[in-house]
């Protein structure tokens, strides 16, 4: 005779393999891969040029560094950027053109050295701040219980997204072997109820914990300071503050850079 | 041991990124043994699955608040139990509400005695499956998942004491199924 408790414990049974299929799908839908990695984004950008330079100005280009006159004109079109994406463009695809003439190799380029990459890093995470800010300036009344700071930059469901999940030398490039910054995937609240029920008294910020030295400053409507943290941890209870709009400011420090996401947050306690 | 976890660990931090692979490998390990916590809450199989993919999206997308060096088997254990938990509190009602009066004599009956059984699992999900509504949530809370019957009412916003009685009418429920399996 076994406990019930051990019997259930212990069990286990594979779901059917329909259930992984809808579970990718929606995925996708909501969690796209482009939004996630700086690499997608870069890929991204690779793909379209690849898509309108097409082979023979790929050929041309990997003679650029050969013969300076031939490709100038194809060349100046490249911003910097997509200069050096062709770097990793072109190694994904040397093996096909290892046939013709095995000697000619373009470098690959830096393609996202450590400066680089933080500073692209940076630049999104301030962008990402001002949208807050933006956001939090139209009227509270409709806004959702919680607002999710995250970076979009490839539509779900755009050809291109599709086109580079389709790909296999592309979409592997997303894989772990290559080590990005972690995205910013913050929630913070706009609204919390500090009315000692229990439930949503404090204002928390969840996926805090990534990053280094939160920093909480949050103000009243006459810009005064009400609440100072350098060192937060998720307890702010609103004490002494009536109910109404604050606004705050959450700097937060990941692989040394410092960020910030400015918004408002109501307190609403019944 | 360890070695199996720095695997772990490496596919935790692949999902971090959102990598499909990671994902995948992340879904491949643990369906099985969440499609169990599942079905025990469910009152079917699709239903299981609807959770299950629920409670995997739920893996994903707060796979960031997982604190390394914790253990992620119970984690991810609990992101399913929640996900079951809401997923009953989004569909279902308490159909059968208990008066007040019902309470005070059916509390006498005594809750430690453990339930045995010699039947295998997939009967007893299959028995558990045909229980009741609120009583296989609260249940499968106090006996399998060790949630206090306070944390029970909190979660599913009913009185204590109601949860009380209600899992001890799905305890009295799930016994007298067993035994007649049992007997057949």
């Amino acid at each position: 005779m076994k406990d019930i408790k051990d019997i259930l414990d212990n069990y286990s049974e594979r779901p059917s393999e329909d259930v992984w299929d809808r579970l990718s799908a929606r995925l996708d839908a909501e969690m796209p891969v482009s939004n996630r990695s700086n690499l997608w984004k870069w890929v991204a950008a690779a793909a379209g040029v690849l898509a309108v330079v097409g082979g023979v100005t790929f050929g041309v280009l990997r003679h650029q560094h050969q013969e300076k006159d031939f490709a100038a004109t194809n060349v100046t079109e490249q911003t910097a950027e997509t200069q050096s994406l062709e770097g990793v463009v072109e190694t994904q695809n040397v093996s096909s053109l290892q046939e013709e003439e095995s000697t000619v190799f373009v470098e690959p380029q830096n393609v996202a050295s450590p400066q680089e990459e933080k500073s692209i890093s940076v630049v999104e995470k301030q962008n990402e701040a001002s949208q807050q800010t933006e956001k939090s300036k139209t009227p509270a009344a409709k806004e959702t219980p919680k607002t999710n700071v995250r970076q979009e930059v490839l539509p779900p469901n755009s050809t291109l997204a599709k086109q580079l999940a389709a790909d296999p030398v592309l979409r592997n490039l997303s894989g772990d072997d290559v080590e990005w910054t972690k995205p910013v995937h913050l929630s913070i609240p706009n609204l919390f109820t500090p009315n000692g029920d229990g439930v949503n008294d404090l204002f928390v910020i969840e996926g805090m914990e990534q990053y280094a030295s939160p920093k909480l400053v949050v103000r009243d409507k006459n810009n005064r300071v009400v609440y100072q943290s350098n060192s937060y941890q998720n307890t702010w209870d609103g004490a002494n503050c009536p109910d109404g709009v604050y606004s705050y400011e959450f700097t937060f420090t990941y692989q040394g850079i410092e960020n910030q996401a400015v918004g408002k947050v109501r307190i609403m306690r019944s | 041991m360890r070695e199996v976890d720095s695997e772990l660990e490496k596919v935790i931090a692949g999902c971090l990124n959102n990598s499909r692979v990671s994902q995948r490998e992340l879904y491949d390990r643990f369906a099985s043994k969440m499609f169990a916590v599942c079905k025990r809450y469910a009152s079917s199989d699709t239903e299981a699955e609807d959770m299950l993919m629920e409670g995997f999206m739920e893996v994903f997308k707060s796979i960031s608040t997982f604190k390394k060096g914790s253990a992620f088997s119970t984690w991810i254990h609990s992101v399913m139990v929640n996900t079951a938990i809401s997923h009953y509190r989004s569909v279902r009602r308490f159909r059968n509400e208990l008066s007040e009066t019902d309470l005070e004599f059916e509390i006498e009956a005594s809750e430690d005695e453990k339930i045995t059984t010699s039947l295998d699992a997939q009967l007893v999900l299959e028995v558990l499956q045909k229980m009741p509504d609120p009583q296989r949530t609260v249940f499968n809370m106090r006996v399998i998942d060790g949630y206090s019957f306070a944390e029970i009412a909190e979660e599913l916003g009913k009185k204590e004491e109601t949860m009380r009685v209600t899992y001890l009418r799905a305890r009295k429920w799930l016994q007298a199924q067993l035994g007649e399996s049992q007997e057949s």
